[in-house]
């Protein structure tokens, strides 16, 4: 209650409050952000089965994090972190990852292969697999699913400057490769961070 | 998001910078939207189902 100059009490208005959070949306916007969150998946580890695997466990934290989620932000931003925080973890757990299968990525890229733009999609993943974890990582998320570098920067709890780094050495090395590099990709897709 | 949309952004993204979109950006979207375009798997639909019974299950 707030005292004017009048001498009457008028009330006050009451603190904002925080957004809350209705499970079916929480639901609807996971199933939304499936499809992002396949393809960040399998642009970090390369492999489809492996990759959907990864979604679906980034799926069932969040849902069992869903509290700590803040409406209005950035849901995407917040799964990917949830995901490549995941990511990381069984990567130092295992100290490997899963070796590349060329074939496999021909064969579930073939649909793809240029979208009428002459890129070989295929050579792009393979492409990407040939790069430190760290700037792969760093173009996914923001050249190919078009967070900014500020939420970039959240996901991959870096500076910004860090990801604009990242981002553009990865960019260099990608290019190098898709312009006729003869090295093929590493023998297993590590994270590195 | 489509091929097409891919290419739309790769341009968006180029002209925020002044310059044209270069192969990597508009393959790493391509990408992106060819993975995108893959009918969600059934598993995935499952697993929501399976999560949202079991923590209205804990509620109850």
């Amino acid at each position: 209650m707030t005292r004017v100059e009048t001498g009457v009490l008028t009330p006050q208005a009451p603190p904002a409050a925080a957004p809350v959070l209705v499970p079916e949306d929480f639901r609807r916007d996971l199933l939304a952000a499936i499809p992002a969150l396949r393809g960040f998946a399998r642009g970090l580890c390369g492999n489809r089965d492996l990759a959907d695997d990864l979604a679906q466990d980034a799926l069932a934290k969040a849902w069992a994090a869903r509290d700590s989620y803040m409406p209005g932000t950035h849901f995407r931003a917040w799964l990917f972190r949830i995901l490549r925080n995941h990511y990381f973890s069984l990567g130092r757990r295992a100290h490997r990852f899963a070796p590349w299968d060329e074939a496999l990525a021909d064969r579930v890229l073939v649909t793809a292969a240029t979208q009428g733009s002459g890129i070989d999609i295929a050579d792009v993943q393979r492409g990407l697999a040939t790069l430190p974890a760290e700037q792969r990582e760093a173009l996914l998320l923001v050249s190919a699913s078009g967070l900014s570098v500020e939420e970039a920067a959240t996901v991959m709890g870096c500076a910004i400057g860090t990801v604009k780094s990242r981002v553009s050495r990865g960019r260099a090395a990608l290019n190098h490769y898709m312009n006729g590099a003869t090295e093929g990709p590493p023998a297993q897709i590590r994270p590195s961070a | 998001m489509d091929a097409g949309m891919a290419d739309n952004n790769a341009r968006r993204e180029a002209a925020s910078h002044g310059s044209k979109p270069d192969a990597v950006t508009t393959g790493l979207q391509q990408l992106f939207a060819a993975i995108a375009d893959e009918p969600i798997p059934d598993d995935f639909l499952k697993l929501l189902d399976e999560i949202e019974a079991r923590s209205q299950g804990t509620k109850q």
